[in-house]
């Protein structure tokens, strides 16, 4: 009987392991979710005076265009690292399988390399690369006779979106490829080698035989990315700070400000709770393009 | 099942123990300490003895000395980072678990009081003889609703001061610093036409064109009755109102004529400070503060053609010409809670930090104390700190927006101010959108 359990344990034995981890889960996670979404009802600047107004934030929260502007940029990031994170990733993974390239080992690392850095530190880094005077970008620029190219690249409020982008695409292409490359060795070698049988090019394999398999995988990734996307903060928070004026904040920037700088709690929680809904309404959505191709 | 027990206790050890991390400092702030001999007082404040600002230090040197003729008394000293301070203020705030004694800014006071957080201080501000008369004028009025006083401020600087470099003045023929504003405006295209930026600009915190710029030509355009007005909220003041708009007009006049370098919005005060000391700049805008960072960290050639001057008179402003922004940035506040003997201990300490001694030290350290200070021509002051000792004496301190009003008023000018001096709003159209959150 012992043994049998060891290997298949009782259901409340389970739950009894999971417990611990739930229950810091619950902690930091879960109660603060609940808590946002009853201060989201106050009108609450900090301290015991709080008022019940019912859905007046919210209603607010609708006719906010900082709010829906700063949606739109989250958008923005999550079109671009779909592209860019998920397109690159799969392009360097398919890259890697093929036999002509050498130091394989080395590229991974290489790639993955700014994965393992903390998101400030990126950001103070591209912030001196984008330096409009000394800064590495226009630097070279200038060397190569671009001189027309140069831009204040934070301070344009028209490009200061991509501007903030490239970093978060380049920081999390390395994540996306070791996702790939693993999902790559798991497809069987018979189906290349019938293929190569057949005559295909090995862009033919990729197209019929590696894209088709690893779908689930890119709706993982995906899913993935934009999870990670409609929470993006610091990279911003220490490039430009939302700036200028709010051209460049992120949800989580204006749900920050909201409740630190103007200290409109109340207010601040209906933006998290918001953020909130949208992305589970895109993950949602994503989830359902993702199934409908499958049939 | 022996196993099962134990690993169950584990865990319920393990829940306790977490649980109990949670609810550790319910009563940080009671004040229960009293009747005993020894007073401990928890004080919470961003003073960094690495940093070596001026003001910051002398307050700690004070504390010392407070601590060593006081053995009794045990401080219990919090210390964050500028930028921390303010977040965790608010956040203790929120948590409704303030420590005893603690740092605000002007524009915290209406939100602690209005959550009975901070205790009023006129008594104690006239315990002491002649206390309450001594600071200067306009430092304690950010801390003050309703007549009434809820904050000590500490220092009460100008924020709004222009250092230039004389040297290349000479260099492009500006012989001496402009003495009205249309000479202002040929300054900057003659520095232009030389290829040097004119003012140095690093406005990424969004607080520089409010503190240093926008409060004194507001008060240039407006007058004082206007921003009186503003705060009594009684309708008679608007945010659109010509000469507001006429304020707002000049800055961006300054950014129309290239007066700022390109990345303004992109790189912070630090930076624009840099800017100034490599020779690039000519000219750059900040409080009095910045004397001390210029004096220690700008190369030698840098620091001795610095000056130090204000905005030149407006022809066309309503309001008085010889003022600058100024008064206090941060003042000691009292929790609600504290009494008996620990809040004596208290005033005995937050007397010690504010007096005439205290802002004494401050001035030698190199920063304008919010406390009047005889016999400074005594004084052993770095040139800098003299020079602007001397320009302050005839001018008249007027309110720093960004400390007084509401925070979220303050962002909206901020961010506003942010997109007009890259060109992506008109004046006219920032003031209307100012005037929107104000009259929410």
């Amino acid at each position: 009987m012992k043994t049998k359990s060891a290997i298949k344990p009782r259901n409340s034995k389970i739950y009894l392991y999971l417990l611990p981890g739930l229950a810091i889960y619950a902690f930091v996670v879960l109660v603060p979710l609940v808590m946002a979404l009853r201060y989201s009802f106050f009108d609450w600047s900090g301290g015991p005076n709080m008022d019940f107004i019912g859905l007046d934030n919210f209603v607010a929260l609708i006719q906010d265009d900082v709010f829906w502007q700063s949606f739109r940029n989250n958008l923005f990031i999550i079109i671009m690292s779909i592209i860019g994170q998920v397109g690159i990733a799969f392009l360097i993974a398919v890259l890697l399988t093929r036999s002509w390239v050498k130091w394989k080992q080395f590229h991974r690392t290489v790639i993955f390399i700014p994965n393992v850095l903390a998101a400030v530190i990126i950001g103070f880094l591209w912030s001196m690369i984008y330096n409009h005077d000394y800064g590495l970008l226009n630097y070279s620029l200038n060397a190569a006779g671009l001189e027309s190219w140069i831009s204040p690249w934070l301070d344009d409020p028209s490009i200061v979106m991509a501007s903030v982008t490239i970093p978060i695409v380049w920081q999390f292409i390395g994540f996306y490829l070791i996702i790939f490359m693993s999902a790559m060795q798991n497809i069987p070698d018979e189906l290349y080698e019938a293929a190569k049988i057949d005559g295909a090019t090995s862009w033919k394999q990729t197209w019929h035989i590696t894209m088709p398999m690893l779908k689930s995988t890119f709706r993982v990734a995906i899913m993935l990315c934009i999870a990670g996307n409609m929470k993006v903060f610091d990279h911003i928070f220490v490039m430009t700070g939302g700036g200028p004026g709010s051209s460049s904040t992120v949800m989580a920037q204006y749900a920050y400000d909201v409740s630190f700088n103007r200290f409109e709690l109340g207010y601040g929680s209906a933006v998290s709770i918001g953020m909130l809904a949208l992305s589970l309404g895109l993950i949602l959505i994503s989830q359902i393009i993702g199934r409908g191709e499958k049939e | 099942m022996k196993a099962f027990i134990l690993k169950f206790t584990l865990f319920v050890a393990i829940v306790s123990l977490l649980t109990a991390c949670g609810s550790g400092d319910d009563n940080a702030t009671g004040s229960e300490n009293q009747g005993g001999d020894d007073v401990s007082i928890s004080l919470m404040h961003y003073y960094n003895k690495e940093l070596g600002e001026p003001a910051p230090t002398a307050q700690l040197e004070k504390l010392d000395e407070f601590a060593a003729n006081n053995p009794d008394v045990t401080i219990n000293q919090e210390i964050q980072s500028h930028d921390n301070y303010e977040t965790k203020v608010k956040t203790l705030a929120a948590g409704d678990e303030l420590p005893d004694v603690f740092l605000i800014k002007g524009s915290m006071t209406q939100q602690f009081l209005e959550n009975e957080q901070v205790m009023n201080l006129d008594e104690f501000l006239n315990e002491n003889d002649g206390w309450q008369d001594q600071f200067i004028d306009g430092t304690l009025t950010p801390f003050q609703v309703d007549g009434s006083a809820y904050g000590v401020p500490i220092s009460g600087g100008a924020t709004h001061i222009v250092y230039y470099n004389q040297a290349i003045f000479d260099e492009v023929g500006i012989e001496a610093f402009p003495a009205t504003w249309d000479e202002f405006l040929a300054a900057i295209d003659t520095l232009n036409e030389n290829d040097v930026t004119p003012i140095a600009l690093g406005n990424k915190g969004k607080w520089v064109l409010n503190s240093s710029y926008l409060s004194t030509l507001g008060n240039r355009y407006t007058g004082d009755e206007w921003f009186d007005n503003i705060l009594a909220n009684n309708g008679e003041a608007a945010f659109t109102d010509q000469p507001f708009i006429d304020a707002l007009s000049a800055i961006n006049q300054l950014a129309d004529r290239d007066a700022f370098n390109e990345n303004m919005n992109s790189i912070d005060n630090s930076e624009q400070q840099a800017l100034y000391m490599n020779g690039k700049a000519a000219m750059f805008i900040e409080g009095d503060w910045a004397a001390g960072s210029i004096s220690s960290n700008a190369p030698e050639e840098v620091l001795e053609n610095t000056h130090v001057a204000i905005f030149p008179a407006i022809d066309d402003a309503g309001g008085n010409q010889n003022t600058v922004s100024g008064g206090g940035g941060w003042a000691y506040a009292i929790n609600a809670d504290v009494t008996g003997e620990k809040l004596e201990a208290i005033k005995d300490m937050i007397y010690h930090l504010t007096n005439e001694e205290a802002g004494k030290l401050i001035l030698e350290k190199g920063q304008m104390p919010a406390i009047k200070v005889s016999g400074t021509e005594d004084m052993e002051l770095g040139r800098l700190t003299r020079e602007i000792l001397e320009l302050l004496e005839d001018n008249k301190y007027v309110p720093i927006y960004d400390t007084i009003l509401e925070p979220a008023l303050i962002e909206e000018m901020n961010n506003n101010m942010q997109v007009m001096v890259i060109g992506q709003v008109t004046p006219e159209k920032a003031a209307e959108n100012i005037q929107k959150v104000y009259s929410k």
